[in-house]
């Protein structure tokens, strides 16, 4: 079947509605109400073409989102209070340079505000102890590369859903 | 997609069809568009065609080597505008440098899996190194040993996969 990325499958209506509901959960509440950039998700990806494929896709459900270029970046982001709360979940490649994914994880999860936050890798690498290493670092998802569009939808979908629950 | 070519007995089949897999994969999810292998031949060096190469390094316990995509801009052009979703005339330098480095390393990620199989070893893969300008050439890579050069035709284009490894 030929689908074109910026034509996906849309998500239901039910969803949509289901993350949007999300926002107003008891965590969520309490990490959007000090600023006006609403909830976000942060993209880790050396590839500023996976950045925009993925935030295309965030941007779909709802979501802004917010890129670095590399896991030092992305930790730099995160020390800053007023981005922190608003993150929802974190979409990260492995890898990558400066710091793989892996590492970067290791640190974000020392983090007290990132603690609940899911995270997401993404990545070709297909080695099980990549896995393993993620999976005991508290992430709460994989999706390999290559991928379709549809599944990116549906695993950012899953790890928010999850999240709220 | 079964190696059909009369260079068959003269080169690693399962390789070729691993890369044909991985190829295959990568553009039939995230292209949308599906590869054809036109030809395979043997070479002695890695020679550029077109006007970009995306290279990647595999190295390894069992040994190291080298994948290169080499392709005209245009098509470049046409392949990172189907991964992004977006018209060609949108799509930037940097976007189609990054787009095909990136294509390169998903290609190799599962090449990278046929690898450590065969040989029941862990390889890596450098980050992609992303060359282009007409007539451009690359520099230190494997000299004097065996390539392995696909040529794969995508809807009215073609594109060259150079290949190559030294076993330890």
């Amino acid at each position: 079947m030929v689908t074109s990325p910026l034509s996906p499958k849309e998500p239901s209506p039910e969803d949509i509605a289901s993350l949007h509901l999300q926002e107003g959960s008891s965590s969520g509440t309490a990490r959007h109400s000090h600023t006006g950039n609403g909830p976000m998700i942060l993209v880790v990806d050396d590839s500023r073409v996976m950045r925009r494929l993925i935030r295309t896709a965030v941007e779909t459900l709802g979501f802004k989102a917010i890129e670095a270029e590399h896991g030092g970046q992305a930790l730099e982001l995160l020390h800053i209070p007023t981005i922190a709360q608003d993150i929802e979940a974190i979409i990260i490649d492995h890898n990558m340079p400066v710091k793989t994914g892996i590492e970067t994880i290791e640190l974000i999860k020392q983090l007290p505000a990132m603690a609940l936050v899911p995270i997401m890798m993404v990545t070709s690498e297909t080695e099980r102890d990549i896995m393993a290493k993620g999976f005991a670092l508290g992430i709460q998802d994989y999706l390999l590369k290559p991928f379709a569009y549809e599944e990116l939808l549906t695993k950012i979908t899953e790890i928010l859903t999850s999240h709220a629950h | 997609m079964m190696m059909t070519t009369s260079t068959q007995s003269q080169l690693d089949a399962g390789l070729v069809n691993a890369v044909m897999e991985s190829v295959t994969s990568v553009f039939n999810n995230m292209l949308q568009v599906e590869p054809k292998l036109a030809n395979v031949s043997a070479a002695i060096n890695f020679t550029p065609s077109g006007d970009v190469s995306a290279i990647i390094g595999i190295m390894g316990q069992g040994g190291e080597g080298m994948m290169a995509i080499s392709l005209d801009r245009k098509l470049a052009n046409k392949l990172v505008a189907r991964l992004l979703g977006v018209r060609e005339s949108m799509v930037l330098n940097e976007d189609r440098n990054d787009g095909m480095g990136e294509i390169a390393n998903m290609v190799c990620g599962k090449l990278k899996v046929y690898f450590s199989e065969k040989a029941e070893k862990a390889y890596k893969l450098s980050l992609p190194t992303v060359i282009s300008g007409a007539g451009h050439e690359v520099s230190g890579l494997p000299r004097g040993i065996p390539y392995i050069l696909l040529t794969i035709g995508v809807e009215e284009e073609q594109f060259h996969i150079q290949l190559c490894f030294r076993g330890q």
